[in-house]
């Protein structure tokens, strides 16, 4: 089959539903006895529950569709060392060239005074490759200027333990909030507490879930039995709920991933909230992983409130990801400004690609690693078609 | 491989199981001091701590995890150094995690590779203290430096694709579909049967330039038998990507294509399956 064919096959499949899981167009194989089926079956999800919610006013892909913006300037890192100024100079140029407007203006357009907003980190990796704390210095600083009280900030990801191994603490932003959606047991090397509690069993909101129909905690590789699951998943069934912390508290939500692969794919901004906003994860990657990016961020609870994206390429690892690979880190520079998470993620793999080939790794640009952002498209959720992406560049 | 990594290992193999590696991480590394206790991650603790991570190591066959946090003082994050160290289920599988990291120091990390264990360090680039502590954990090593024998598993492994004409960087350890991605997405699901309990098989994957400057992606599986190996050939042929299609089939021989000019040559020898992928025409525009 040759390559258009087969992408108008996925582009075919996605209209008539195999979003939620029915297979798409494929070749019929050759006869011959299998020693074991070949596909495993497809999943059904709860993805067309969350696209019959009407969409909110401020629903991805916000009032820039497929415009992402990359702003590079040499000042930032020079030599090993992160320049604060320069990162805030960056963060501001790049704002302006999303937006066209003032920061103050941005933020009104973003933004009220009364939204309590989450900025959504990326702390896997330290010290080398997590979200870098001088971005995240920059977003605060506009917030605030903006007359956001540094009350309705809070900076939150997955796990509470890592946003403090990243640097995120209250030394380091008083009166703001941080907060992870999960929490070890009281002597903080446990997640259970002694009598079998779960303490972030709380923190999940049981009236939000992302539904996998079939997929459980049981027989995941790494774990002994359902029990052992559930002691770091809370939760081992088909549904994976969503932090309270984003279904009930946050108003807005700013994205900040960084520039890494995971494996032949990447893992930015979706990535980032699939597989940050929601618990029991580790039964998803094997059979979807992927679309679990997309379809969580499809869901009300992010795709209404997820108003900007800042990717964080001043270090980029093109692979080894997504944990850290020291050899595979070279000073980008970079970073990306988009309120499309789709539109991003799209120029972000294909920057990645760019890198990798220059690296002399292997790159595999089977479909299956970016199929998931057309799907998105095909929901509404952004723009993953090249020819519709406009690219800004911001010099230094 | 670093000479530290074999005190590394006579150090580990000194000890009882366990007991021995967890306490090997010491409490203090030059001005250093550990901001806890060493923090213990069997396979069911490694999503809580690499995430999506931890699929690629489950799956080359990871058993523990010792982390030890260190800190200097100023922001733990930033100045600070983290160690890690890895007892992975053989050395084929601590072999591959030290490639996956990059498989040479960098700034910000140095690692070591022994028998089934793999250390990595990994710091802020430019944090002097850190680097000072990962170079005063060397020296540790190197202290009680002592001989180790070769593990034949891993001479085995190593011994399937030739090291001429070889890439640095490009060479890896294929266990199951996370890895054959690196190779190319051959068909959904294990479709060359590699994770199969008891008949699966082990690989090598490198990238070659010869003096054309012509690349092949080699990959080269090691099945535990003959039936094991033809039977992996056969669901291949039966089940390929439907992004594929099959240009030649003949007894012990499959060549796909993908359309684009990517030509894939499976053959069979034995207990061993070779696979060679080359772009053999520019892709379609």
């Amino acid at each position: 089959m040759r390559r258009r064919a087969f992408l108008r096959g996925l582009g075919a499949a996605a209209a008539s539903g195999v979003l939620l899981g029915r297979p798409g167009a494929t070749e019929a194989p050759p006869a011959a006895k299998p020693v074991e089926p070949a596909r495993p079956p497809a999943v059904e999800t709860n993805l067309a529950d969350f696209q019959a919610v009407p969409r909110g006013p401020h629903a991805i892909p916000g009032p820039f569709p497929g415009r992402v913006v990359r702003v590079t300037d040499p000042r930032a890192l020079v030599g090993e060392r992160l320049d604060p100024k320069a990162i805030s100079d960056m963060f501001a140029r790049g704002l302006a060239a999303l937006s066209g407007r003032e920061p103050r203006q941005s933020f009104e357009q973003l933004f009220s005074p009364a939204d309590v907003v989450g900025i959504k980190v990326n702390p896997v990796g330290p010290p080398l490759i997590s979200t870098r704390l001088e971005v995240v210095d920059a977003i605060v600083a506009w917030l605030t200027a903006s007359g956001l009280p540094r009350g309705q900030i809070v900076i939150w990801d997955r796990f509470e333990h890592m946003l403090a191994e990243a640097g995120f603490t209250p030394a380091r932003y008083p009166g703001v909030r941080i907060e992870g959606l999960q929490v070890l047991g009281e002597k903080g090397t446990a997640w259970r507490t002694p009598d079998g509690r779960h303490p972030s069993e709380e923190r999940f909101d049981p009236q939000a879930f992302y539904l996998a129909r079939g997929v459980t905690g049981e027989a995941v590789r790494g774990y002994d039995d359902l029990e052992h699951y559930l002691g770091q998943h809370v939760f081992a069934g088909e549904k994976s709920f969503f932090g309270r912390l984003v279904t009930r508290e946050l108003t807005k939500i700013i994205n900040v991933p960084v520039f890494k692969n995971t494996g032949q794919g990447v893992s930015m901004a979706t990535k980032n909230l699939g597989y940050g906003a929601i618990c029991n994860t580790a039964r998803l990657h094997e059979p979807l992983f992927f679309r679990v990016c997309t379809e969580v961020t499809a869901a009300p609870w992010i795709r209404d409130k997820l108003v900007l994206n800042v990717l964080d390429g001043l270090r980029g690892q093109y692979d080894g990801g997504p944990m850290p690979a020291a050899a595979c880190v070279y000073p980008y520079r970079t970073l990306y400004f988009a309120t499309d998470p789709i539109a991003l993620d799209a120029v972000g793999h294909r920057h990645l690609v760019e890198k990798r080939r220059q690296a002399g790794v292997a790159v595999n640009e089977h479909p299956r690693f970016t199929r998931y952002l057309h799907d998105a498209e095909a929901l509404g959720l952004g723009i993953a078609d090249p020819a519709r992406i406009q690219l800004v560049e911001v010099p230094a | 491989m670093r000479p530290a990594g074999l005190a590394l290992a006579a150090l580990l193999l000194a000890g009882p199981a366990g007991a021995g590696e967890a306490g090997w991480l010491p409490e203090a590394l030059g001005s250093l001091r550990a901001e806890g206790p060493v923090r213990e991650l069997e396979p069911g603790g490694l999503y809580g701590y690499m995430d999506g991570g931890a699929d690629s190591l489950l799956e080359l066959g990871f058993d523990r995890l010792w982390v030890r946090r260190y800190a200097a003082g100023g922001e733990a994050a930033r100045d600070g150094l983290v160690v890690e160290l890895y007892r992975m289920r053989d050395a084929p599988a601590a072999q591959g995690l030290f490639w996956q990291r990059g498989g040479r120091d960098a700034p910000g990390q140095r690692l070591w590779l022994q028998g089934r264990h793999v250390l990595v360090a990994t710091w802020t680039p430019g944090a002097a203290r850190a680097e000072r502590g990962a170079g005063e954990l060397a020296g540790l090593l190197a202290a009680r430096l002592a001989g180790a024998r070769p593990d034949p598993s891993l001479e085995a492994l190593l011994a399937l694709l030739p090291a001429q004409g070889r890439l640095a960087g490009s060479t890896r350890v294929v266990r199951g579909p996370l890895g054959l991605e690196g190779f190319y997405s051959l068909g959904e699901g294990d479709v060359l049967l590699l994770r199969r309990p008891g008949a699966g098989a082990t690989g090598l994957l490198a990238r070659y330039r010869d003096a054309a400057g012509r690349e092949t992606t080699r990959l080269a599986l090691a099945y535990a038998t003959p039936e094991a190996a033809r039977q992996a050939l056969e669901h291949l042929t039966a089940h390929p990507d439907p992004y594929l299609e099959t240009l030649e089939r003949a007894d012990g021989r499959l060549v796909l294509g993908d359309g684009q000019g990517t030509r894939i040559e499976a053959t069979l020898q034995g207990a061993r399956l070779d696979l060679a992928l080359e772009q053999v025409a520019p892709p379609a525009p």
